[in-house]
């Protein structure tokens, strides 16, 4: 039954109450939800702040190396990291490839306080990014920018020059005086080039700044120096040439007696000649012999001063312009060669004429060769006569100048002609070749800000760029080292290791000295026929790609010629390793050359022993060293430091042998087949667990000219050896042959491939590169012996690997730039930094091969049947809960 | 607390009485089996993820609780989404109010009944897991560590379903509400930091429940994790508390 609310006081005052403690429980949870809160955020504050971490994964994938971690130890300036994964190609999606690199970059943050990390994913965020490094660029580049700039007024300013200077040759009036050496047309033509090309270069310049995200200024000022200097030079000849061309009138003035004179004369001469022998229509002479003498030292002094004319026109051309005028040339050839001719027909006739009073006298011959002269010789006169009014028609063309040309030609003479567009191309000229070189850090950027998927480094003022690449080299093959078809996209992750070393690389300073060390003699090239370059298997010329990689690794390089100097450059701060390339076979001077070369000798590799006996570390550098044939006998390779690496180590580089790499022929079981890209790109990527290789397990490295190195079973050096790259016992399809013309031999006739110990082949265990140390005079000494030395080449590791994809087609594959990370971690280690070594990526085992049957179970078992069976069972308790 | 686990067990049986854990879990187990087996490939979005399961590829299960730490965001809710709401509907609530419990304890006991039937669930991905195991070399780190990190996601994931449930008496309501919250702490979140500044977006990320999930699922054990996870459930479990007082004065 309910109750009626009685109205009265008390009534009021408990719905007053009711109020009231409503409110207050209201504020209650109020308060204790905003306590909630407030709690919420400060212990979440301070776990932040004190927290412990611990990587529960076996192989330590998704932590940072200890590397990493002590190269963010030394970074004490801000550090943006941005990743710019955008590309939408197959092979580089960033769905597949970009979650790593960002549980990789968030690690960073948290390891290290002052590391902003950033995700650019959309081509919006990309472009902000690229403005802001815009900004930091222009600044940089304000020299060459300026530059550009007053190019692009230039353009402005003297484009309209070149317009009315084109208009101005245009309107040259017809039949002007340069119109005898087209020079007008021409002119007009050059002005108008210009201009055009001043306006297409600052058209590309202006979109090149418009549209390249970060311009390449540098190269955009190589362009401007390009353009300038072609037309500064284009100008000074148009200048030069008309000049010459206004001194012409008074030389022709001067030459014209002289000029005229000749033509006289030949015209003369021919006419005296051909008054011997009379018209001819005129009686036979009485004494033809006499007259044909007479006719013929006429004819003779005729074609001399044919001759004379030539020779005076000639020198009066020189080399000039002359050449080029419209009446230099008469009757499709020029005039002097007109009087060439002339004088050669007149040769022609004396001597037909000598000859035949030679012998005969008979009256009625030299009658009929009388007749014969009679009709010639009017013609010769007539074209005499021809040359002579074409020699006077040149010469009042060079002499009367035209107003107009007598205008322009008054500017050539006092040097004012063009200077006013020639001044300024001058001027800017110049500046540009003053232009401040661009800092490498900012070259780099621009070089590699247009790749996809990149990751960019912001440390204080420097930008530093780490590749696609680099993050995600290739991997190494599943099984073995041969990369299957299946494997050959397949990347493996090594941001942390490449991200580490970016940042040391823009931080720190150099801390080793690498010395290149190798025995060269090279003549300047016009010597090379009497002196050719006396130089090793490995040249040092061709080793700029791994300069370059160790000075970015933070190792300043610098070298030791042991041809030229007798010990490495001195260095007091830093260690020193040397980097010692195969030197040059000895070839003895035959006695009595006078100019006596260095050669190589046990003596040059005692300089080397002794530097090394004094505690430098070493790496020497070895490979498989073709044989030279001396007819048909292939003479024993050679390797300048075998003897001392076998002597004092216990090393035995077999230079000789050269290490394939096969695969089983399925067709005749326990043979090999040779695959050619192989030959070139041999994959290997068995690195024993020695700090300077284990980081590369899971890479994919590629070798040429592999030597393999053996420990001397009896050698009492003292030297413990340890492998660093090593092939195995059990490899069967990888041996070291002896024999490479045989090889080639099979190989081009398919023949089956194995190995023949009992010919020299040597089958694994054996290794490729190795670490030795031991002590001398009380200090531990350490050297590494690479056996791969021509894949350090710039040949090698600037050009694309060719590869055989699926139906046969030749794919290009990046250039194996991998291989330099072994030598580059040899350093790092010999320099006592196995800190910096990276990581590498970590190997992961996959899931097996599953049969397609297995799979189709597995997937109607757990996808269709396990779901299944829960809704049905779903099914049968709503039945049951119905009934 | 023996009060607790009584409510927690009626709860779990109300569950198992009912067809609704089995129709969830066909759903989430079909849900899995499609990701474990087929991959998800939603062009339209840019959405693109091979098989976790197949040749070649790296042995975990880590992928599939990636995409599961977002799904479940959406599943959760569905699961809490009539815990309350449904006594609020049926009026069974005043009898719960009236009985000798506190409302502490009838939140905690529910929260206790839903999250052992998410460990159910969760169990039954050990399918997977073992299939895993019998093909390849799995890293037990790793899957470990997922498991732990799914656990704590999943006890966050139902605090925050249980609010919402506690603040309407339509389950549908309560089940939109739930996914809108979780879709804000997990993919809301992922995309503001994407907006905001690089400066702003470590912290933005901070309030993100997937950042503490993602060292978890890695096999990186974190306290900074484990204490978010924690503070993050007893959180909205304690609001959860209060909104049930709050019907004893309203």
């Amino acid at each position: 039954m309910a109750v009626k609310p009685e109205k009265s006081d008390s009534g009021k005052s408990t719905s007053r109450d009711l109020k009231a403690s409503r409110r207050a429980a209201g504020v209650n949870v109020v308060i204790s939800i905003a306590v909630a809160t407030a709690l919420l955020i400060v212990v979440n504050v301070i776990s932040n702040k004190k927290s412990y971490r611990c990587d529960m994964e076996t192989l330590g994938r998704y932590g940072l190396s200890d590397s990493a971690e002590k190269i963010l130890g030394q970074i004490d300036q801000p550090v943006r990291l941005t990743s710019i994964y955008t590309s939408t190609k197959p092979d580089r999606k960033p769905q597949e490839y970009l979650p790593r690199l960002r549980d990789m970059m968030g690690e960073i943050a948290r390891q290290k306080s002052g590391v902003t990390v950033v995700n650019v994913t959309s081509d919006r965020a990309k472009a902000e990014v690229l403005a802001r490094l815009r900004r930091v660029l222009d600044e940089a580049a304000a020299d060459h920018h300026g530059i550009i700039k007053d190019f692009q007024i230039l353009d402005g300013k003297q484009g309209p020059q070149y317009e009315g200077l084109a208009r101005q040759w245009a309107e040259y009036p017809s039949g002007g005086w340069l119109e005898q050496f087209r020079t007008p047309k021409a002119l007009e033509a050059a002005m108008g080039a210009t201009r055009k090309q001043l306006r297409e270069t600052a058209m590309e310049l202006r979109l090149d700044l418009a549209a390249a995200a970060l311009p390449d200024y540098p190269d955009m000022v190589l362009r401007v120096k390009g353009t300038l200097k072609e037309l500064q030079d284009r100008m000074k000849q148009i200048s030069g040439g008309l000049r010459k061309l206004s001194a012409l009138p008074e030389k022709a003035a001067k030459a014209k007696p002289e000029l005229t004179t000749a033509a006289d004369q030949v015209k003369t001469a021919i006419a005296k000649a051909s008054g011997k022998i009379g018209r001819a229509d005129a009686p036979m002479p009485s004494n033809p012999q006499k007259v044909l003498e007479a006719f013929a030292a006429n004819v003779r002094q005729a074609a001399d001063s044919a001759q004379l004319a030539a020779a005076a026109l000639e020198r009066f051309a020189g080399e000039g312009y002359i050449l080029a005028a419209r009446s230099w040339r008469f009757e499709r050839a020029t005039l002097p060669h007109r009087y060439h001719r002339l004088a050669a027909e007149l040769n022609r006739i004396a001597d037909q004429t000598e000859g035949l009073l030679r012998i005969t006298a008979k009256a009625d011959v030299q009658k009929q060769l009388i007749t014969w002269a009679r009709q010639r010789m009017p013609q010769h006169l007539a074209q005499a006569d021809a040359v002579r009014k074409a020699v006077n028609r040149l010469l009042d063309e060079l002499t009367k100048l035209d107003e107009p040309t007598k205008k322009i030609f008054a500017g050539v003479k006092q040097d004012n002609y063009l200077q006013a567009q020639i001044k300024p191309l001058a001027e800017l000229l110049a500046r540009a070749g003053k232009a401040k070189p661009m800092p490498e850090h900012l070259s780099e950027l621009i070089e590699k800000i247009g790749q996809d998927n990149i990751v960019l480094i912001e440390i204080g003022d420097i930008a530093g760029v780490v590749g696609f690449d680099e993050v995600w080299p290739l991997a190494a093959g599943r099984q073995t080292d041969q990369a299957d078809e299946d494997d050959q996209g397949k990347r493996v992750f090594h941001g942390d290791s490449a991200v580490c070393a970016k940042m040391l690389s823009m931080t720190a300073e150099p801390f080793a000295e690498i010395v290149l060390t190798f025995f060269e003699d090279i003549p300047p090239r016009y010597l090379w026929q009497q002196r050719p370059p006396l130089v090793g298997p490995i040249i040092s010329l061709q080793l700029e790609t791994i300069r370059q990689r160790l000075k970015k690794a933070n190792l300043k390089v610098t070298e030791w010629n042991i041809a030229k100097q007798p010990k490495p450059p001195a260095t007091k701060d830093m260690p020193q390793v040397l980097l010692i390339l195969p030197p040059p076979e000895p070839s003895p001077t035959p006695p009595g050359t006078p100019q006596q070369r260095p050669q190589w000798s046990p003596d040059e590799a005692a300089k080397v022993r002794k530097v090394i006996d004094g505690g430098t570390s070493a790496i020497f550098l070895a490979g498989y060293f073709y044989p030279r044939y001396m007819g048909r006998v292939a003479m024993p390779a050679y390797y300048g430091f075998g003897d001392y690496l076998r002597n004092d180590w216990g090393i035995d580089v077999k230079v000789a042998l050269r290490v394939i790499q096969t695969r089983p022929d399925p067709l005749n079981p326990g043979t090999f087949k040779l695959p050619i890209h192989t030959w070139r790109h041999m994959p290997l990527s068995a690195f024993t667990d020695h700090p300077v290789g284990e980081p590369l397990k899971a890479r994919r490295l590629y070798w040429l000219d592999v030597c393999p190195i053996t420990v001397v079973s009896d050698s009492k050096t003292g030297a413990i050896i340890k492998d660093i790259l090593a092939i195995p016992k059990g490899r069967c399809e990888m041996w070291a042959i002896s024999d490479i013309k045989s090889l080639i031999g099979k190989v081009e006739q398919s023949e089956p491939l194995d190995a023949d110990p009992n010919s020299g082949d040597l089958l694994p265990p054996f290794a490729v590169a190795v670490e030795a140390r031991k002590q001398i005079k009380g200090e531990q000494v350490r050297i590494i012996v690479l056996a791969a030395g021509e894949s350090f080449t710039d040949y090698y590791l600037q050009n694309p690997m060719i590869r055989f994809s699926e139906g046969g087609t030749i794919a290009y594959d990046p250039p194996p730039t991998a291989d330099v990370d072994l030598l580059i971690n040899s350093v790092y280690h010999l320099a006592g930094r196995d800190e910096y070594i990276g990581a590498g990526p970590a190997i992961v085992e996959p899931i097996e091969q599953i049969a397609p049957g297995t799979m189709l179970g597995v997937k109607i078992l757990c996808g269709i049947a396990v779901p299944m069976l829960m809704f049905a069972i779903g099914i049968v308790v709503m039945i049951v809960r119905k009934r | 607390m023996r009060k607790v686990l009584i409510l927690a067990r009626r709860e779990l049986s109300a569950y198992f009485y009912s067809p609704m854990a089995y129709v969830i879990a066909a759903l989430f187990l079909l849900m899995v089996g499609v990701i474990f087996l087929w991959g998800v490939r939603v062009p339209f979005l840019k959405i693109e993820m091979e098989p976790v399961f197949r040749s070649g590829a790296e042995a975990t299960l880590r992928p599939l609780f990636d995409v599961l730490a977002y799904g479940l965001a959406v599943v959760v809710p569905l699961l809490t989404m009539r815990l309350v709401a449904e006594e609020l509907r049926s009026g069974t609530i005043e009898t719960l109010m009236t009985a000798p419990v506190t409302d502490a304890a009838v939140i905690l006991g529910k929260f206790i009944g839903a999250f052992v039937l998410y460990l159910l669930l969760l169990a039954a991905t050990g399918v997977f897991f073992a299939l895993i195991v019998v093909f390849g070399k799995p890293d037990w780190g790793v899957a470990g560590m997922g498991y732990l990190g799914m656990v704590l996601l999943g006890a966050a994931y139902i605090s925050v379903g249980l609010f919402a449930s506690t603040l309407t008496r339509h389950q549908l309501v309560a089940g939109l509400i739930g996914i809108a919250v979780l879709a804000f702490f997990t993919g809301g979140l992922y995309l503001v930091v994407l907006a905001v500044p690089a400066e702003y977006a470590q912290t933005v990320a901070k309030l993100n429940m997937i950042t503490y999930f993602a060292d978890f699922s890695r096999g990186v054990f974190d306290t900074r994790a484990l204490v978010f996870f924690l503070t993050v459930t007893a959180f909205f479990l304690f609001i959860s508390v209060k909104v049930l007082e709050s019907r004893r004065w309203r």
